[in-house]
């Protein structure tokens, strides 16, 4: 968990099951966001991530279980909270006979906490004219627009659910220029998901990783990079095995190179008695692309998910 | 922002959304009547030509409710608003508040239509509980289907084919029994339910879909069945207790009875009174109670009515009254038509009437000495009356009554000549299983036509074997015709047919002073098409001298 965050959860869902007709897409679902962080939620396709941020933002009705903001269940949010909720998701619809400028007249009044400086200087970073009609927007000036009416309403809780999707290098910059520029001074819980992981990696410090219906693992970059780390070692001339200690996952061998994801908070000792033997021994913390590979991606390598499962 | 901030933002945007559709559907209310009843384009046009521009206004008014409604669509979880701090409430309210603007907008042109044509005053409030149902119905029935559907034209098509379903269901039903015109005046309160119903679903669905806020989908549509479902009911309830001959007799009667006291001599009537409690429905040969509201002077009464069904009255204070059924109108013998203009032979028959709520309604109230008219028949006739005022075009719309022949529908009148001053009865025996009896919501079309120096009155009508209509002409109150009534009450139409336009009558008189009191001068029958009308009935019309 990051400093900077305080204890309090400002996103949270308990025991969260959700079905279409006779599909379940989320079952017994726990997450915990706390307040102030920025989380990428991060699983395969069909895995409910954007379920899970329907029902946060009160798309969804919510079927069994709990999803709160703020501690209160959404279905109970009183106006004043929903308006400190923003809500980006790709494919949402526009209106597109409004010009970004009516667009920003017609969300102002939504959000008690609106900053229309920020709006301007958001509108100007995407360079948005104001007589542009919505309908003539390319997706990625849509995507911004949307964006810019989401932070310009200075929300304590931001969802948003692929933004980057199908947009050009430079566009994708620009908004993660502008996520940055409108959350860095705000307490602003961002909750994101989404495919392109290099995008995100660079301003998330948390992380959820939806897999099997469920949160396969959630916490901290901090955390997450700390107890999961790779290791690359050259391993004795004689070892002919493929037994490896239990916390190892993802082991790759290539001749007498082996790298693996070793779970550092398990017992060390069966690591550290295996590793004794190695040579050129590396530890490095693993990038949120290699987490996702380990933990989100659904036919990436597997672990013992259910012991990681926190 | 509060509720009504939210609601007031909602519909600005929503009027600034549609701005392109209020235009060209306030530029059609506009044209409309003018091309319908304003020179120099009046009578001009082909009939289905002009048709089509309160069709395409309809088209327009409904295609702007889908609009308003799929704006913010409340089932597609891609919305704009979905995901924003909008209160669902707040925003169907908004939708509701724009689709009673677009009613609005048409009531008020309307009402502005009705005024430039000298509509009184007083006949406005009674049209408009017909007329704004009329607009609101197919609005927010559009809009309810629209709710549910993503797509223009899926809305468009469901509402058209249910609204034409209601719309034509009752009367398809009757006429298909066999007993039209009965049915039709039951058909007329079933519908006023059917409508009242339709409304109420239509609005509430449309409510609870905003308000259950729910993008599942399940929800709204169930909604919607749920309103169809009890509209279909209440239109089926209605068909099921006219068929059933169990439909109750209680139906409220705006065309109130009058009934004179006869101190004396049936002529020299002293006061008029009312009564209320006409049945529908009731068996031939039974009894029509009746309470009798006010009353001076001799409690004899005698009955001013038309209705053939013996009375059974109870007077003030519960005794009960004898009562002497005469007709109201001077038997047609007494009617023959004189070789040249002459004098009219037709006796006063009534205390002068003033309307109270509204002459279409027939809702009288006794002020002064009125001498009452009744028209001529004239046996056989298909009237066809190319006055340059009025125009009378064939039936065209709803299922026609009888063979199919050609029928007469008044559809126009303008210039503030005109006025509608009728009641009309009917009386049916049973036939086909249908119980028959006297149906006061039977409404003949009818019209007058009144010169600039309001002497001299021109009345056309329509009678058959069950009913006919009775002219009450008040002189010096002529003002106007409406055929609105007709025209808001899709069933009504159903009854002019090619039986329902034999023993049109049709003839000009002048009223002229005699003593103390008026009397009309009969100057011209018209018995059109058999032959042109007479060079002085046509220069009376023109140049309102006899």
């Amino acid at each position: 968990m990051n400093s900077r965050h305080s204890s309090a959860v400002a996103i949270s869902a308990a025991r969260l099951t959700h079905t279409y007709g006779r599909t379940r897409v989320l079952h017994d679902l726990n997450l915990d966001v706390p307040q102030g962080a920025t989380c990428a939620l991060l699983g395969a396709n069909g895995a409910g991530k954007t379920t899970l941020l329907r029902l946060l933002a009160g798309i969804e009705v919510v079927q069994d279980g709990r999803v709160a903001l703020f501690g209160t269940d959404v279905d109970e949010l009183t106006l004043r909270q929903r308006q400190q909720v923003a809500y980006v998701a790709e494919g949402q619809d526009l209106p597109g006979w409004m010009t970004v400028a009516q667009l920003e007249q017609y969300c102002a009044p939504l959000y008690p906490a609106w900053d229309t400086a920020l709006a301007a200087r958001l509108r100007d970073r995407f360079s948005l004219s104001e007589k542009q009609r919505v309908s003539r927007l390319s997706r990625g000036q849509r995507m911004q627009a949307s964006l810019m009416c989401a932070l310009a309403a200075r929300p304590r809780v931001l969802l948003m659910d692929e933004p980057f999707t199908g947009l050009d290098v430079a566009v994708k910059e620009e908004l993660v220029g502008g996520l940055l520029e409108a959350s860095a001074d705000a307490e602003c819980t961002t909750l994101v998901c989404t495919h392109d992981i290099g995008e995100i990696e660079s301003f998330v410090d948390h992380v959820a990783f939806l897999r099997e219906q469920r949160i396969a693992v959630a916490g901290s970059m901090e955390a997450m990079q700390a107890r999961w780390q790779r290791v690359d070692a050259t391993l004795p001339a004689d070892v002919t095995t493929d037994h490896w200690p239990p916390a190892w996952t993802q082991v790759e061998r290539a001749g007498r190179r082996l790298t693996a994801v070793v779970d550092r908070s398990a017992p060390v000792q069966e690591s550290e008695t295996f590793l004794l033997s190695c040579t050129d021994v590396q530890w490095r913390a693993l990038s949120l692309r290699e987490l996702y590979l380990a933990f989100g991606a659904t036919n990436g390598p597997r672990a013992s998910h259910r012991e990681m499962a926190s | 922002m509060t509720f009504s901030a939210q609601v007031w933002h909602f519909v600005s945007f929503d009027l600034r959304r549609t701005t392109l559709w209020w235009g060209v559907y306030l530029v059609l209310l506009i044209i409309t009547p003018l091309v319908m009843f304003g020179q120099p384009l009046y009578g001009k046009l082909p009939d289905a030509s002009r048709a089509l521009l309160p069709l395409l206004t309809w088209c327009v008014a409904m295609g702007m409710s889908v609009a308003v409604v799929q704006a913010d669509s409340p089932l597609a979880p891609t919305a704009f608003w979905r995901g924003k701090p909008i209160d669902g409430e707040a925003l169907g309210t908004a939708k509701l508040v724009v689709l009673g603007l677009i009613a609005l907008t048409a009531t008020m042109t309307a009402v502005i239509s009705w005024r430039t044509m000298e509509m009184p005053a007083r006949l406005i409030v009674p049209t408009l509980r017909q007329a704004v149902p009329a607009y609101l119905i197919p609005i927010l029935f559009t809009a309810m289907f629209g709710a549910v559907t993503r797509s223009l034209v899926q809305a468009l098509l469901l509402s058209i084919g249910f609204l034409v379903f209601m719309l034509f269901l009752v009367p398809a039903v009757f006429l298909s029994t066999g007993m039209p015109n009965v049915a039709i005046g039951l058909a007329t309160s079933a519908w006023t339910t059917v409508s009242a119903s339709v409304l109420l679903c239509s609005m509430l669905a449309l409510a609870m879909i905003y308000r259950s806020g729910s993008a599942n989908g399940v929800r709204p549509v169930r909604l919607v069945v749920g309103a169809v479902f009890l509209g279909a009911l209440a239109t089926v309830s209605q068909l099921f207790a006219v068929l059933s001959g169990t439909r109750n007799t209680s139906s409220s009667y705006l065309e109130r009875t009058l009934i004179r006291v006869t101190a004396d001599a049936p002529a020299s009537m002293a006061e008029s009174v009312r009564f209320d409690s006409i049945p529908q429905g009731q068996k031939v040969g039974g009894r029509v109670p009746f309470t009798i509201t006010a009353a001076r002077g001799d409690r004899r009464y005698e009955l001013q009515q038309l209705r053939l069904t013996p009375f059974d009255g109870r007077g003030i204070g519960g005794p009960p009254i004898t009562l002497t059924t005469t007709p109201l109108a001077v038997p047609p013998e007494a009617l023959t038509l004189p070789a040249t203009a002459g004098w009219s032979t037709d006796e006063p028959m009534a205390t002068s009437l003033t309307p109270d709520r509204g002459l279409i309604y027939g809702d009288w109230r006794v002020s002064e000495t009125l001498d009452t008219v009744r028209s001529i028949s004239l046996e056989g006739v298909v009237v066809r009356y190319r006055a340059e005022r009025i125009k009378v075009v064939p039936f065209a719309l709803g299922p026609v009554y009888a063979d199919s022949a050609v029928s007469i529908q008044l559809t126009e009148g303008r210039n503030g000549l005109l006025e509608l001053a009728w009641t009309s009865f009917y009386n049916a025996p049973d036939r086909n299983g249908l119980t028959g009896g006297t149906s006061p919501l039977y409404r003949e079309f009818a019209f007058a036509v009144i010169d600039s120096g309001q002497q001299t009155v021109r009345l056309l009508g329509s009678s058959n074997e069950y009913g006919a209509t009775e002219w009450m002409v008040l002189p010096g109150a002529f003002r106007w015709v409406t055929s609105n009534q007709l025209d808001y009450q899709p069933a009504l139409r159903a009854m002019l047919g090619a039986r329902g336009s034999h023993n049109a009558s049709l003839a000009v008189y002048r009223w002229v002073e005699d003593g103390r009191r008026r009397v009309r001068q009969i100057i011209g029958v018209d018995d059109w098409p058999r032959r042109p009308p007479r060079r002085e009935v046509r220069r009376a019309l023109v140049t309102g001298a006899p």
